[in-house]
């Protein structure tokens, strides 16, 4: 919603430093209308979530699978909220139900009963199409195993995001050129997944996640395929995310010492939340 | 839903992950699309280069030569030898006939026994006792003279025009028949040389046995003019003008005709000067009506049996001795002495008289020179098998006027002098029919403006191309191979119809379950793709982009085997095509090329569609299949 007075201003505000720099710098002027107009392009399409507050309420959350003829309860009845510029440790023991609490949460699945709420917007009710817009805009996938492309060379895996989302090439090659800078890789640009060290790749995983510039960053154990070092390079990676560009992380993972290092932990034990 | 050319990158890491299996796809379908491509573009390349020689000749005219070989039914007088109506008929006939020779012979004063000359061909059958024609007596002037009335008045002349009235775009162009003279004959003088050592009724049987000899024939102008190199030749010398087939003007210049390993630069070169040197050939022919005919049979039979009695000294001379004449002239027989007293000239004189009393006189010797000079080469109605290219090439689309025969145009016989082209020798209208013989054969040459009711017309009378037929009414292509050629091509266009239908189907299997196992062992890598947002719809983006790239691999491995195989059959062949079409056509534009080889085919186009349609068809079910799929499933059961 844009009627109030306040945001009227601030348009009037953004209009009139253009037309200064025009007068100084019409290139850069121009640019900045551009990625200007996009921004407003883009906030149109998307769902918007509340500022501040609660990013993602999850409530009474139940996720059962078929396997055979058993009936196999992963979650049972889970509750919790994920706040803006969070850095969220999900924990639990193997099969305890985190990775799948982490698919509902992204919209990969939809829940047996419960709801997962962005804002106002229950990602069950979602349609698929509109389920893959709320995926491609709002959260950024890091896995495991990191799944780059393996015939793709890096500056073409992490645009990948950007093709789905139909950006224009050159505004998605001049993002990932940034991230790449971010996360360190700037001198792979060119190179295939294969030539990459695990570390590497997971970065660039990370860059991938970045593209669309989400609102919240889902890591599926990102450390858990990687030694030490390389693991506690990447949680300062996530670190440096949070805080430039104020992104929210949920990190699945068994390592007490990431937990630590998270806002906050939140353990799940045979499909519940541990109190 | 993601871009073209976005889709097109993520659809192409596909064709990198299984590359044995890929190329494997890409290999049997584009062996097979190639194939077929391969015989196109030869064909095509065949068809181009037919059209490019169709105004050569006649292969832009389609005519049919109709034959009417005789009437079913007709009177044969074998099946009624015991006839009792006939019978009385012969022996009235022959009654009469000896009455009138009888009384000839004595007003005349001329010996005739009828039981010696003219028996009675009719007997008395011991078994039945009644009267019935001896079957030595079929051949008797009598019997002969009541059989030819009855099949005369049974005759229906046969009426070109009537018989092509259904068919609207049909037009009689002439006769096509060769030269018959309707008293004596045209013989062939082999080597400008009249053959003149045989003799009596062996001399007649010698020029029918010399089958090599070539036949004169007089075609209307239209069909003779592309043939023609010659055009002022001059008529007022007196030699006929002809157009020769190639095979017949190359053994008239003395040349051996050249073996199939000749080399092909050697056979043009031979068809180049054969064709230059056109104007040199000549073939001579001498016309003898019966009554010369029968006085040289006698010369030379006095001339054998002098030679044979040259030691013997009580041999005397016949009393009128002829002079065979100089085997080069065609001439007259002469008298070099005549030792007869006046009653034997006189018996002489009333022989005639009696002869000319009972019809039975052949009237006075006539003979005459018929020299026939080149005027042009027509392609010989081509014996080769389909041993080689260029023999194929002759007989599918040679352009010809006849077999063996020496063609006049009608135009320009118009031309010469009449005293060199007598009525007795060149005319070409319908010969009245003799009471004894039996119907002759007509020959038209029919031209139809629509190829189509020439095919109607050879199918309703059961003639084959080969110009094989059945009934009264035989029909043939004439001319050129127009018809055959046309008819290779709606052959070959019913056959491609179902070659696409069949490998396109086999196509769609071998592609599509080649999508199919790519589909399923990339559904990790969908469920990534949906995690990171993509839509159901991009995914089925990629994998129909992924089918699109494999078709068009597979087109394009198809176009370059397809354009080796054409180019190697080009290569290999086209010298041997061209000089077989050029003998064919006797082309006068020697620099023309037959090629195999042409692009210029729509079936190629659609061999691209059918493959890339091949694909996207065998895509649908596997991308339908892969896009219900749950990504978190599909990430589950990998990791």
């Amino acid at each position: 919603m844009t009627n109030s007075v306040g945001v009227e201003e601030k348009k009037l505000d953004a209009i009139r430093s253009l037309i200064e720099v025009f007068d100084n710098d019409p290139i850069s002027a121009a640019r900045a209308f551009r990625e200007y107009a996009l921004n407003t392009a883009r906030k149109k399409t998307e769902i918007v979530a509340p500022k501040g507050a609660v990013l993602l309420s999850v409530r009474d959350l139940v996720k059962t699978y078929k396997r055979g003829r058993q009936k196999l309860m992963v979650l049972n009845g889970v509750t919790l909220d994920i706040h803006e510029g969070e850095f969220v440790a999900i924990t639990g023991a193997s099969g305890s139900g985190k990775s799948t609490l982490l698919q509902l949460m992204g919209g990969l699945d939809k829940p047996t009963s419960g709801e997962v709420n962005y804002g106002n917007v229950n990602l069950a009710k979602l349609s698929d199409s509109k389920l893959s817009l709320f995926r491609r805009q709002t959260v950024g996938f890091v896995f495991q195993f990191f799944y780059l492309q393996p015939f793709l060379r890096l500056n073409r895996n992490l645009e990948v995001p950007g093709m789905f989302a139909r950006t224009k090439r050159s505004l998605r090659q001049t993002k990932v050129k940034e991230l790449t800078e971010k996360v360190g890789l700037s001198d792979r640009l060119k190179h295939f997944p294969k030539e990459l060290s695990g570390g590497q790749m997971q970065r660039a995983a990370i860059a991938r996640a970045l593209v669309n510039m989400p609102k919240i960053i889902l890591a599926d154990e990102p450390t858990g395929n990687l030694d030490s070092r390389n693991g506690a390079a990447i949680i300062e990676l996530f670190e440096t995310i949070r805080r430039e560009f104020g992104t929210t992380i949920v990190i699945v993972t068994h390592d007490p010492s990431i937990a630590r290092r998270a806002d906050r932990e939140i353990r799940i034990r045979d499909g519940k939340l541990e109190v | 839903m993601i871009r073209f050319n976005d889709a097109a990158i993520l659809a192409y890491t596909k064709l990198r992950t299984h590359r044995i299996r890929t190329g494997i796809a890409i290999a049997v379908a584009g062996l097979l699309f190639g194939l077929i491509a391969a015989v196109i573009i030869v064909a095509q390349g065949v068809f181009d280069s037919v059209d490019r020689f169709s105004d050569e000749g006649l292969n832009n005219r389609t005519v049919l030569s109709i034959a009417h070989v005789g009437q079913s039914g007709e009177f044969n007088e074998y099946e009624h030898m015991n006839d009792a109506e006939f019978v009385l008929e012969v022996e009235a006939a022959h009654k009469a006939l000896v009455l009138k020779k009888q009384t000839a012979a004595k007003k005349f004063d001329v010996t005739y026994t009828p039981e010696m000359q003219d028996p009675s061909p009719v007997a008395i059958d011991p078994a039945t006792k009644q009267k019935t024609i001896a079957e030595s007596g079929l051949e008797a002037e009598a019997v002969q003279q009541i059989a030819g009335a009855r099949r005369l008045a049974a005759y229906t002349p046969f009426d070109i025009n009537a018989y092509i009235k259904p068919y609207p775009t049909a037009k009689v162009l002439g006769l096509n028949s060769t030269l018959q003279p309707t008293d004596g004959m045209l013989a062939y003088m082999r080597d400008a040389k009249e053959a003149l050592k045989q003799t009596g009724a062996n001399r007649q049987q010698m020029y029918s046995q010399d089958n090599e000899a070539p036949m004169l024939g007089v075609i209307e102008a239209s069909l003779t003019k592309p043939f023609i190199i010659d055009k002022n030749f001059d008529t007022s010398k007196g030699e006929i003008p002809a157009i020769f087939p190639y095979s017949t003007a190359e053994k008239l210049l003395g040349y051996k005709p050249l073996s199939s390993k000749t080399p092909t630069s050697e056979k043009l070169s031979r068809l180049g000067e054969v064709r230059s040197k056109i104007r040199n050939i000549t073939a001579s022919y001498c016309y003898r009506n019966q009554a010369s005919s029968l006085l040289l049979s006698q010369a030379i039979a006095q001339q054998a049996e002098i030679t044979r009695n040259v030691s013997n000294k009580e041999y005397t001379k016949p009393q009128l001795l002829y002079a065979v004449p100089n085997e080069a002239d065609c001439g007259a027989i002469v008298v070099t002495s005549d030792t007869r007293n006046a009653i034997e000239k006189k018996q002489e004189t009333n022989r005639i008289s009696y002869e000319k009393e009972i019809g039975a006189y052949i009237g006075e010797p006539t003979q005459q020179k018929v020299v026939v000079r080149g005027v042009g080469v027509a392609g010989d109605i081509s014996t080769a098998s389909g041993g080689s290219v260029g023999g194929i090439v002759q007989g599918l689309l040679g352009s010809w006027l006849g077999y063996n025969t020496l063609v006049i145009p009608e135009d320009m016989l118009k031309e010469v002098p009449v005293q060199f082209r007598p009525e007795a020798i060149f005319s070409t209208s319908l010969k009245k029919i003799s009471n004894y013989a039996y119907f002759p054969f007509q020959s038209y040459l029919v031209e139809f403006s629509d190829k189509t009711q020439a095919r109607a017309l050879m199918e309703k009378t059961g003639s084959t191309l080969g110009g094989v037929g059945m009934g009264d009414v035989y029909v043939s292509p004439y001319g050129s191979g127009v018809l055959i050629v046309d008819e290779l091509r709606r052959m070959f266009e019913q056959v491609l119809v179902w070659v696409f239908l069949i490998v396109g189907t086999v196509a769609i299997i071998i592609l599509g379950s080649m999508i199919g196992r790519t589909v399923a062992e990339g559904r990790r890598e969908s469920a990534i793709f949906r995690a990171i947002g993509a839509k159901r719809s991009d995914i089925g983006a990629i994998y129909g982009m992924y089918a699109l790239l494999l078709s068009l691999r597979a087109v394009l491995f198809a176009a370059i085997l397809a354009l080796v195989l054409a180019l190697t059959v080009e290569i290999l062949f086209w010298h041997e095509a061209t000089l077989g079409a050029r003998l064919a056509y006797a082309a006068s534009d020697t620099t023309r090329e037959f090629h195999l080889f042409s692009l210029n085919s729509p079936y190629l186009l659609a061999i691209a569609g059918v493959i890339i349609a091949a694909g996207v068809i065998a895509s649908i079910i596997p991308i339908l299949l892969g896009a219900r799929r749950s990504p978190i499933k599909d990430m589950r059961d990998d990791t």
